[in-house]
């Protein structure tokens, strides 16, 4: 349903005198996914990997510098007028924060109300779907006249989310919906979420930094490094078996069960404008050799749908 | 878990509002609490819990809206007592604070050598305060000292930020260090070196550390003594693992169960049910009642009281129990 | 900000004498020449420099006394009020319209449209005050009109910096993202979303600006570049009085002193306001 070719993102930082070029920083570097109809993608890294900026150019904020988004087979960056409102109903988003992603001086009813206004849909109409997507997500319909101030962390993310499913999207992009939210809320968002996909049959893309979050949510998963997709298959598959060094070690903080200290990843994460040679990782890598300074390896398919970009991925030693 | 040292700092029946008038704060109520020196205590709680007011109460930095009840006590005096001076000399020497954001923390404008010379002035170090402050760089591990001692604060990362307001705070070898949400901010695999360098800290210099955060995980790999809170209140209080393999109070039991953990090679993912209350209007009683699968008539009519000495829980039930 | 910082924020009530003040001068304002006691040209030369009713000579008949050609200052004061007030509203209405719709445009648009209307922006808060005045004034006469227009010239720039300023820091927000996601056309969102959060400064500015006008005004038709006789405003009576300071200074003074109250009580209710909206610059 979605398919994500190769894309690219540079961004220019400013000169510091007129005769150097340009610097440039590679925030994403030739990723490729798709997503399958009703299934969830997941995507995790730290800050900075690039997901954000994946998630921003699929949903049409930003141009990717190379590389294509298809969606249902059509590419999204040649649309014209028409194919781009469709595009626009059809996915929405739900962001990381609760009380920035709502208008302080709106009332809940035209905030919810709104990509359906802007759809064309008249307003009593669309304030009356409001009203019907508030009780589905949990919150009663009285809360149509009320501002969000009067909201906390975890009812603000259940209004984002009715707004999002306003228009009945079909594709629906989950930017660290509950990073946020206090512990005890989340399983409660996520839970609405799972089951409005259910409900709906929706497809979901699901970023998020923490590993077992977004494995609960996902069917697939990637794990992003530094603009590169390190990692890509199956959720139970990579969390199984997680091959690259980088998501063992992400997947063995999820699992939790390390003692302090035992897992140790060293040295500082790199500066985007000087990126390691050859493999990214490979300044914090316990496994680093000379290979991986000279080539930066490539993904490649070690079992059947799991795919890893690590020379030595099928040498390393089984995590304890 | 008894000792016959007097505590290096305690509280009793420390309360602290915000606002007069109609609907003022409860932001901290009630709050009996103790740290011994060298102890690594963590207070962990969610959003209205209080920790952050608790934490800034303790070494008086709380902001002059802020009226306070009860007492604080620093190896034996009153803190909120003590001349302004005599503050600052303990501000100099004894306490010290890392706070969540290391972005703000750091005066953008000069070097990280400037700001360290000038701790180490005030901390009436004499000699080569450069190799001074480099040594204090290198013992938290950051790299390449001599090079950073010339950068400005744009140029470093948030952990690389982090570790030298850690080494900032310790350089007078302080006897308290309260940290208050100091990995938040920080991606996840920085956020355990921070840790780990926290309680090398303790084990350096015996200094107590006290750490506020939301991060259960975090706090269960490096406190010696956890502390609960929920709406301004302590709900337990007990050794770190007496906590987490045997949780007393519901909302602990809730809170744990919340963390994503693992069965059968799946993740398993819980809430609580409902949100925090409205600091501005809480019930009689316990304020986790409304929230609680196991409640009884006392429950919302009375604050429970404390049971249990070691590992003491504020809950009618596990008295009732007990 | 966190909800201890919401519920705590702000003092609560407003100055109450500095809004009284201005309640009572807005009052005076809309009643206008009903509310005075004679008429605002009426000459009484037979009661000509009586000084105010608590001093030897003055009586009950002219509260704070009279000026050279017997008109009575108190009604000239209340008479002043209006014109003062209007003009300094007006000027404030418009000016702060142009430059917040500019504001909008170069903090929205971004670009090109931002720097050329930046600099000019720039132009104009380089220009000084009352060169410009005058040199209007020159070209376009005086009088009331006239004296507005100078006053928007001189003010619409500072509107636009400040909205310019609040609109990139509200375009980071989440929920102008939210909008242009929902497909929202450009200039809804600015009128929609980024106007309404931005209205809490421009509300502040304005009414800083209050005095500020006041002030320009005063001193315009002090130096008679403004309004003029037959009507009356506070900086006409304080040039009425100048030559009589050492005797009749009440002609000159108690118009001074109106200028000051009046200024102090509006800033009084634009620095609260201020509090109010941004509790983190008490703490």
């Amino acid at each position: 349903m979605v398919e994500v070719t190769n894309i690219r993102r540079e961004f220019a930082l400013p000169r510091h005198s007129l005769f150097a070029a340009p610097r440039r920083v590679v925030a994403v570097d030739g990723v490729s996914f798709s997503i399958s109809r009703g299934d969830t993608f997941g995507l995790v890294g730290e800050s900075g990997s690039g997901k954000t900026t994946i998630a921003r150019m699929l949903l049409k904020l930003d141009l990717p510098s190379a590389g294509s988004v298809r969606f249902e087979g059509s590419d999204i960056f040649t649309q014209d007028r028409r194919q781009e409102r469709i595009y626009r109903r059809s996915v929405q988003a739900v962001l990381q924060d609760p009380y920035g992603a709502l208008s302080q001086r709106m009332q809940i009813g035209s905030i919810v109300a709104e990509p359906l206004r802007v759809q064309g849909l008249p307003r009593g109409e669309a304030l009356a779907a409001a009203g019907r997507m508030l009780e589905a997500v949990g919150l009663g319909a009285d809360t149509l006249n009320r501002y969000p101030h009067q909201f906390s962390g975890g009812q603000r993310q259940r209004i984002a989310v009715a707004r999002a499913l306003s228009v009945e999207p079909k594709v629906l992009i989950l930017d660290e919906p509950v990073s946020a939210l206090d512990v005890s809320v989340r399983a409660q968002i996520l839970g609405l979420l799972r089951e409005m996909q259910q409900r709906l049959g929706l497809t979901y893309l699901f970023i998020g930094h923490d590993l077992a979050i977004v494995k609960y949510m996902s069917t697939h998963v990637g794990v992003m490094y530094f603009g590169r997709i390190v990692e890509i298959g199956p959720a139970s598959a990579l969390f199984g078996r997680p091959l690259h060094p980088y998501t063992r070690k992400l997947v063995a903080t999820a699992k939790g069960r390390q003692k302090l200290g035992e897992v140790r990843l060293t040295g500082e994460m790199p500066s985007p404008l000087a990126p390691p040679s050859g493999c990214h990782f490979r300044t914090r890598c316990a496994f680093a050799a000379e290979r991986c300074a000279a080539e930066a390896p490539v993904l490649s398919e070690l079992k059947r749908g799991h795919s890893v970009a690590c020379h030595f991925a099928a040498e390393l030693p089984e995590p304890a | 878990m008894t000792s016959r040292e007097p505590p290096l700092i305690s509280t009793t029946g420390l309360g602290v509002v915000y606002g007069k008038g109609a609907n003022p704060v409860r932001a901290v109520a009630d709050v009996a609490f103790t740290v011994l020196a060298g102890e690594i205590v963590g207070i962990a709680g969610e959003s209205g819990s209080g920790k952050s007011t608790l934490c800034a109460a303790l070494i008086r930095a709380l902001p002059r809206a802020a009226s306070l009840s009860g007492e604080v006590q620093y190896g034996g005096r009153d803190l909120y007592a003590v001349s302004p001076g005599e503050l600052r000399r303990l501000r100099q020497r004894e306490l010290a604070m890392v706070l969540q954001n290391p972005m703000t923390s750091l005066d953008p404008m000069f070097t990280i050598g400037d700001q360290l010379t000038e701790v180490l002035e005030v901390r009436d170090s004499g000699g080569d305060l450069r190799a001074k402050g480099i040594a204090l760089l290198r013992r938290v591990h950051l790299t390449a000292p001599e090079l950073r001692w010339s950068q400005y604060p744009h140029q470093l990362s948030g952990g690389m930020k982090q570790r030298v307001l850690i080494a900032m705070a310790t350089a007078s070898a302080p006897r308290l260090l309260v940290a208050d949400e100091p990995t938040s901010a920080l991606d996840a695999t920085i956020q355990e070196e921070i840790l780990l360098l926290l309680r090398d800290v303790r084990d350096a210099h015996g200094t107590a550390v006290i750490i506020v955060s939301h991060d259960l995980n975090a706090l269960r790999r490096v406190c010696d003594r956890i502390v609960i809170m929920y709406a301004g209140r302590v709900v337990e209080d007990g050794p770190t693992e007496a906590v987490f393999s045997a949780p007393r109070h519901p909302y602990t039991r809730g809170l744990i169960a919340s963390l994503p953990h693992l069965e059968d090679n799946d993740i398993v993912l819980s809430s609580i049910p409902g949100q925090v209350p409205d600091l501005t209007r809480l019930p009689d009683g316990c304020a986790f009642a409304p929230r609680c699968t196991d409640v009884l008539p006392t429950c919302g009519l009375q604050q429970p009281l404390s049971s249990g000495a070691g590992h003491r829980v504020f809950c009618w039930m596990a008295e009732v129990s007990s | 900000m966190s909800a201890i910082e919401q519920e705590a924020g702000g003092r609560g009530r407003p100055p109450m004498l500095a809004l009284a003040c201005c309640v009572l001068l807005v009052i005076v304002a809309v009643l206008g020449d009903i509310a005075t006691p004679y008429a605002k040209d009426f000459a009484d030369l037979s009661a000509t420099l009586a000084p105010p009713f608590w001093q030897d000579g003055g009586s009950l008949a002219h509260l704070l006394g009279t000026d050279t050609l017997g008109r009575d200052l108190l009604s000239r004061l209340i008479a002043g009020t209006r014109i003062s007030l209007l003009t300094a509203g007006a000027a404030i209405f418009v000016a702060g319209t142009i430059g917040v719709l500019l504001g909008l445009l170069a903090g929205y648009a971004g670009g090109l449209v931002d720097a050329i209307v930046m600099r000019a922006v720039d132009a104009f808060l380089a220009l000084p005050f009352i060169l410009m005045a005058l040199a209007l004034v020159a070209a376009l006469g005086s009088g009331v009109e006239n004296m507005i227009l100078v006053m928007i010239v001189t003010n619409w720039a500072r509107y636009a910096r400040l909205v310019r300023s609040e609109v990139l820091s509200i375009k980071g927000r989440d929920f102008v993202t939210l909008a242009r996601i929902a497909g929202l056309a450009p200039h809804l969102i600015a009128f929609r979303h980024i106007l309404p959060n931005a209205l809490n400064s421009i509300t502040v500015l304005a009414l800083l600006d209050i005095g500020r006008a006041i002030i320009l005004e005063s001193s315009l038709s002090f130096l008679g570049l403004g309004i003029q006789p037959p009507e009356v405003s506070w900086g006409l009576m304080l040039a009425d009085g100048k030559a009589y300071m050492s005797f009749a200074w009440w002609i000159t003074t108690l118009p001074g002193l109106t200028i000051v109250a009046t200024v102090m009580a509006f800033n009084a209710l634009g620095d609260w306001l201020k509090l109010r909206f941004d509790p983190r610059a008490a703490l």
